[in-house]
């Protein structure tokens, strides 16, 4: 713990009064999310920076904003990694995604997909793939809020978990995806205003030289100029080459990202949200890259280990230091302020999560695959609510039981995930007549079996430093599949397609498919327009 | 339309179709016309924009993994070109973004009103509160 007393009273209030602003959101939210277009995306009505700020608070989760300042301050240069491979992802999304998955679906990602090939499996498939993306995200958002928790507050990380937990099936149950959206927004704002007041603080410190901060934590770090060049983190070169892929690749296959797409009207507000996020999280992510620095700096490498081994309290014992020290008044509040926006953070990411994992169980596997498209609405919405308390509940006692779980490595096998199995299957969805059932089918069950696979034999799970087996050498040296698994997952649905017979229907409806993607007609319509 | 609460979902294929089939002849070949053009422009300019900034991200991840020396000459006291790098790839996302919501506003978007116009229906306008 590096709060006093003091510091617990002000976390306290701050923490509680964000709960208290989400809670009035969620009930003021419950009369617009009762329809299936309300509660699973928002009635459609969202403005392009409304849903831009929610996604970048969605995208803003508590492994950058603890995790990068954590990991740069204790290994230097590598951990920008994460700070710029998480908006390369953008461009991918920006360019290829954004606007032809609005047009062309409706509540999920597998909507892209199951629009010109055989619905049942491959939304069978994608179900299981994007729900297995959004338990291993939750559980890093989980396993994260216990381990912040025990760090700034006098309670047990289970007590968080179970609280976080419970918090977010709340807002999702009763608000849907209105309430979800705000409390993003909300906390999207409060995210942005404390880093930028941090990056003042910190470089005011320094008279706004980042060639002064940059040469005061090299030297700090006892490390010298090989804190500011890469090599400390990666030891094997291909992990960074590997997970940048990852980072860039995957985002635009992670489905929580993906389905607040379709929270908008029309196409050119799906662009705008995009720009928005590039925007917010790109200055969020610059300014990520000082936070750490500054922390090796300012408060030290040794003082941060002492606080949490893998370097998660760095941004909030730079907060205290740049406040005015331990002890201080100043460096209390700020702490404090830090402290509850991370957990706001958290709560926020959640609630995405959980909202949609529990849409691609309802909309696809039970509407789509289960009952073969033949249900109401009422019914989808009624399911959905069932399955967000099954997810809550799975994903409390998993993170319960995962505890010891790294975080980063986590939210790393998610995006691993996404890019070789959701991202092929969207890209060829989209963009390859040929592409049939047969092809879409082998990507996602390959994509997803060989990043997870080669995750279990690779040193984040065998071995000396791994989970299980301490005594045996891992298959593999890689810690970060994206680099073998992605070019499998793409291979894979190209492979499956050529095998297979050409299927008919699925090239007839690409052209549909591309008139509906690129202009838009017959698309989803907004609420507001009933 | 209200959203009706009982409405049924159609399996597969059904809902929310709207292939312009009940369109007459010559304007359904003139939509398609404008579809192709939208697809050409976007291959002439979203792939090499897309390839471009992959590329530059991949020589990026390749020159610090493999020629640490290169990343760590000093540009301007301690800020090396390993740190440049790190920036540049905002800079490179941010550029490729606006270029691209430039382009899609003079090139695409009209486009897509003509075809909207011709398929018989007026897009929506940006949401409202």
């Amino acid at each position: 713990m590096i709060a006093s007393a003091h510091g617990h009273l002000f976390t306290s209030l701050f923490f509680f009064g964000f709960i208290a602003l989400s809670l009035g959101l969620t009930w003021w939210s419950m009369r617009r999310a009762r329809d299936a277009t309300g509660f699973f995306v928002a009635g459609r009505r969202l403005t392009g920076w409304q849903n831009g700020l929610a996604i970048s608070g969605d995208y803003m989760s508590a492994a950058s904003f603890l995790g990068i300042a954590g990991l740069v301050s204790l290994f230097g240069y590598d951990g920008l990694l994460y700070s710029f491979g998480f908006i390369v992802g953008w461009v991918v999304i920006v360019l290829l995604v954004a606007e032809p998955l609005r047009n062309s679906g409706k509540y999920t990602l597998s909507d892209v997909m199951a629009f010109r090939l055989r619905a049942r499996p491959v939304r069978a498939a994608a179900a299981a793939s994007s729900v297995t993306i959004g338990l291993f995200y939750l559980l890093a958002q989980l396993v994260g809020a216990g381990a912040i928790a025990s760090l700034l507050l006098p309670i047990h990380p289970d007590t968080a978990i179970i609280l976080v937990g419970i918090l977010m099936v709340v807002y999702v149950l009763f608000g849907g995806m209105v309430a979800t959206t705000y409390v993003q927004i909300v906390k999207a704002v409060l995210v942005l205003a404390a880093t930028t007041f941090l990056t003042i603080l910190l470089l005011n410190r320094f008279d706004f030289s980042v060639d002064a901060l940059l040469s005061a934590a090299a030297s700090a770090s006892g490390k010298g100029d090989a804190f500011l060049e890469p090599g400390l983190y990666f030891t094997n070169k291909l992990d960074l080459v590997s997970l940048g892929l990852g980072l860039a690749l995957g985002t635009a296959g992670l489905p929580h990202i993906m389905m607040r797409f379709y929270t908008v009207p029309v196409a050119k507000d799906a662009r705008a949200s995009a720009n928005w996020v590039i925007g917010v999280v790109g200055l969020y992510l610059v300014m990520t890259t000082v936070l750490g620095f500054g922390a090796t700096a300012l408060v030290g490498r040794d003082t941060i280990i002492a606080a949490n081994k893998a370097g998660n309290s760095a941004a909030p014992l730079l907060a205290l230091q740049l406040g005015g020290g331990p002890g201080t008044l100043g460096g209390e509040i700020l702490v404090a302020f830090i402290s509850a926006v991370t957990f706001a953070t958290i709560l926020a990411v959640v609630a995405g999560l959980i909202i949609a994992a529990a849409t691609n169980i309802a909309h696809d596997l039970y509407t789509h695959v289960i009952k073969a498209g033949v249900s109401s609405e009422k019914i989808e919405v009624k399911v959905a609510k069932v399955a967000t308390i099954a997810v809550g509940v799975a994903a409390i006692t998993l993170a319960l039981l995962t505890k010891s779980l790294n975080v980063a490595f986590l939210v790393g096998l998610a995006f691993a995930v996404a890019a070789s199995a959701n991202l092929p299957v969207i890209l060829y969805s989209l963009y390859w007549k040929r592409f049939n059932t047969a092809g879409a089918v082998s990507a996602l069950i390959a994509g997803v079996a060989s990043a997870v696979g080669l995750v279990l034999a690779g040193p984040a799970v065998i071995g000396p430093k791994g989970l299980m087996l301490t005594d045996v050498q891992p298959l593999i040296s890689l810690i970060n599949p994206g680099i073998i698994s992605i070019p499998i997952g793409f291979f894979a649905g190209w492979l499956g397609t050529v095998l297979a017979a050409r299927e008919l229907s699925s090239e007839e409806r690409f052209i549909t498919l591309q008139v509906r993607a690129l202009t838009g007609f017959g698309s989803e319509q907004s609420a507001k327009t009933h | 339309m209200a959203l009706s609460e009982t409405q049924t979902i159609p399996g597969r294929f059904a809902y929310a179709d709207a292939s312009p089939t009940r369109l007459p002849l010559a304007d359904k070949a003139v939509a398609n016309g404008i579809v192709k053009e939208i697809a050409r422009r976007r291959v002439q300019v979203v792939v090499p924009l897309f390839l471009c900034s992959f590329a530059l991200y991949v020589a990026t991840l390749v020159a610090l993994s493999y020629f640490p020396g290169l990343v760590g000459y000093k540009i301007f006291g301690s800020i090396n070109l390993a740190y440049v790098l790190a920036l540049a790839q905002f800079a490179i996302t941010f550029l490729t973004a606006f270029i691209y919501a430039l382009w899609t506003r003079r090139a695409i978007d009209p486009l897509v009103a003509d075809a909207f116009a011709i398929l018989g229906r007026a897009p929506v306008a940006g949401g409202v509160r």
